[in-house]
């Protein structure tokens, strides 16, 4: 590099970066040391780059720790089901390429972890799971349906795993009971799911079911182990046969007019 | 009867003893690592235009696929490029699905994807950071790319393995990058 040549911002930035050759280095070195132009530069350069990464690396943002729970508790429900992590997205991809996506909403990705044309969780996401329960602590206590709150971070795993976004959860989904706690359901993580709002399948309608499910067990005329499985497999199925019906008995009888099948 | 020891279940279950404790670890590195550069994956994530929500959903993503990475042994030399990579590609696939979800379904201009600074933003920030911020959300992606990741400390390297071009084209962007800022500020007076 002559006198007559500057150095070139990219040059420069090489030099500093050491990503030139010893010989390149000598006589960018040599140049800069005679040249005040290229000096400047260099010393502008600088200045603008620290500038620059004043803006950008602004203030530390604080941590979240919610995010970081979530995080934990999404390793240990993929270390205890390791093929769980990909599969809402490759459950996704199968469904969608077949054709067979359901549309409860505009956002395919949210709701195909679902049953291909109905709001009924995926057995492999949310299998249920329950605690052991005597017939006297199940129909000893009034049924008021009052299930123990989710926690937070227990709620946000779950959306992640259905992979629901951000600005859908708890306005068009709410963490719902698989199985009951009334009837023997824990809230474990494979006993929670998304629960559409807004469709015809809605809480609404499993909660009738839920309670029909419970007086049957408490009159004898079905096992609990029976009225789980009923709600932990296609409960919507179990609803039509329970009920004699094909929609939910409210919105035929003109109580409900859901947004969505 | 005594309970006896049966070396035998010892062997059978060694193998499952030794991978838990494996998982356990792996967990708390990646929660380590999460602790360490949470941040500037957030804020790498956040400069390609998405709402900070979608891009907590991919710094999540991404220390997700951090922990298979890892629990399946693949290889761990220069796992922050590695986070800063995967980073780079979930946010680019989210900028895509946002930004054809806006104009398929509310016809909203795509330059609406940058947000103004809101009230926080004008606490946090003098007005020069903030002339500059405006600048950089300005610049073509790879450009601002670059200088990001030099600003976030990668070298030339290691931004050319995470965005995927040559060392040269590093330089030169951060070049572009730096001189673009120069002469805002000199327009800017």
């Amino acid at each position: 590099m002559g006198d007559s040549v500057h150095l070139s911002r990219e040059d420069i930035l090489l030099l500093q970066e050491g990503e030139l050759t010893a010989a390149e280095t000598a006589a960018a070195e040599l140049h800069l040391d005679q040249c005040e132009v290229c000096r400047a530069l260099k010393r502008r350069t600088e200045q603008t780059f620290a500038a620059a990464v004043e803006a950008i690396v602004a203030e530390p943002s604080k941590m979240p720790k919610d995010r970081r729970d979530v995080l934990h508790h999404r390793m240990v429900l993929a270390r205890r089901r390791p093929w769980a992590i990909g599969f809402a997205s490759a459950a996704a991809g199968l469904l969608v390429a077949a054709g067979l996506g359901i549309s409860l909403h505009r956002n395919h990705q949210a709701v195909v972890p679902y049953m291909e044309d109905r709001p009924v969780p995926n057995p492999q996401l949310t299998p249920g799971a329950v605690r052991v329960m005597a017939l006297s602590e199940v129909c000893g206590e009034k049924d008021d349906d009052l299930d123990p709150a989710v926690p937070v971070t227990t709620q946000q795993v779950v959306f992640a795993e259905y992979h629901v976004p951000q600005q859908q959860r708890g306005k068009e989904f709410q963490v719902d009971y698989l199985i009951s706690p009334q009837l023997g359901g824990t809230a474990e993580i494979r006993n929670l799911w998304p629960q559409p709002y807004s469709t015809m399948w809605n809480a609404q309608a499993k909660d009738m079911l839920e309670r029909r499910l419970h007086r049957m067990v408490c009159s004898g005329t079905t096992t609990l182990e029976q009225a789980q499985h009923e709600l932990a497999g296609d409960w919507i199925e179990s609803y039509k046969q329970e009920f004699k019906t094909q929609a939910p008995l409210r919105v035929e009888a003109g109580l409900e007019r859901p947004l969505l099948p | 009867m005594g309970s006896t020891f049966n070396p035998s279940r010892l062997a059978i279950l060694a193998p499952a003893i030794a991978g838990h404790g494996k998982a356990h670890a792996i967990e708390a590195e990646v929660l380590a690592m999460f602790d360490l550069h949470h941040a500037a994956l957030l804020r790498y994530a956040v400069s390609f235009g998405i709402a900070v929500q979608d891009g907590e959903d991919v710094v999540q993503e991404t220390f997700l696929a951090l922990f298979r990475h890892l629990l399946e042994e693949k290889p761990q030399d220069n796992l922050r490029s590695w986070l800063f990579r995967v980073t780079h590609n979930l946010a680019l696939k989210r900028r895509g699905t946002h930004r054809r979800e806006v104009s398929e379904g509310e016809g909203v201009s795509l330059e609406c994807v940058d947000p103004a600074p809101g009230p926080e933003d004008l606490l946090l920030f003098s007005e020069r950071k903030l002339h500059l911020r405006r600048v950089l959300q300005a610049m073509p992606v790879t450009d601002r790319a670059c200088l990001q990741l030099r600003a976030e400390g990668l070298r030339y390297r290691e931004i050319a393995e995470v965005i995927g071009i040559s060392l040269g084209s590093v330089a030169a962007a951060v070049a572009r990058s730096i001189e673009r800022l120069e002469r805002s500020e000199v327009s800017r007076g």
